[in-house]
């Protein structure tokens, strides 16, 4: 499990960008990190170790050059599984619950009590209805509307949802197939929250 | 409710550990945002999800 946003956000609060010297060394940064989360247990440690996707982004403050972006959403792209039964589209009712559940995987979620959320509307607009939502990721609103609902664009939703890097190298989105924040299942209602023509998502 | 509080909760709900109230991160980043936020105006009342 990799959600190492803040990490970013506290090197290039250093100045971590590639070309330059960086005001403060990556190892005092290390450093920092290493003490500011004594309790961790190995499993969580786990969690603030950046992958080499995210190494790559943040050594380039998330724009690195062409080839290596190519390279990056290659290998991201290569991670997505497909549901076993080879349908795309779920319930958009249910898709709808989990766009507004921000439940799982933080520290006080174990055992866990219910399924995990995707908790969409905390970076995305998607209904006209919900007015409590971020804008951290682009307004979804009339997503299906816009796209039309091609075979190509429900897929390019699934995999958006399953791993972003795959369509955007150095995407501030979380890899929710990838990092098992959601399941095919759960990420085909969210897909139909986004494409079906009845989702309050495209009225 | 205190900028440590806000910091901790942040990383709870980004699914990092739980954070040392004062170790060097929170203070540095609560140092970052404050002066990133300088001569800013604060919109209020906001939205919390």
């Amino acid at each position: 499990m990799r959600f190492v946003c803040a990490l970013i956000a506290l090197a290039s609060a250093g100045a971590a960008f590639a070309q330059d010297k960086p005001a403060v060394e990556p190892a005092r940064v290390e450093a920092a990190i290493r003490s500011s989360w004594p309790a961790a247990s190995p499993d969580w440690q786990a969690r603030l170790v950046p992958d080499r996707t995210m190494e790559e982004c943040s050594a380039h403050a998330n724009s690195p050059p062409a080839a290596a972006s190519t390279a990056i959403q290659k290998r991201e792209g290569a991670t997505i599984v497909y549901p076993a039964d080879g349908k795309l589209l779920g319930d958009w009712k249910k898709g709808e619950a989990l766009a507004q559940s921000g439940y799982g995987l933080r520290f006080t979620d174990y055992p866990a009590r219910r399924p995990n959320g995707g908790n969409c509307y905390a970076c995305h607009q998607l209904t006209r209805q919900e007015v409590s939502f971020g804008t951290i990721g682009p307004s979804l609103l009339e997503y299906g509307k816009l796209r039309g609902s091609t075979p190509e664009a429900v897929k390019a939703a699934y995999e958006k949802i399953y791993n972003p890097h795959a369509t955007l190298a150095c995407s501030l989105m979380p890899r929710f197939g990838l990092n098992k924040v959601l399941t095919p299942e759960q990420i085909k209602n969210l897909v139909a929250l986004l494409m079906d023509k009845d989702s309050p998502v495209n009225q | 409710m205190t900028m440590q509080h806000r910091l901790y909760d942040c990383y709870w709900q980004m699914r990092l550990p739980e954070l040392e109230m004062g170790s060097e991160v929170s203070v540095a980043l609560a140092a970052y945002l404050a002066s990133k936020a300088e001569g800013g105006e604060i919109a209020a009342p906001g939205m919390k999800r």
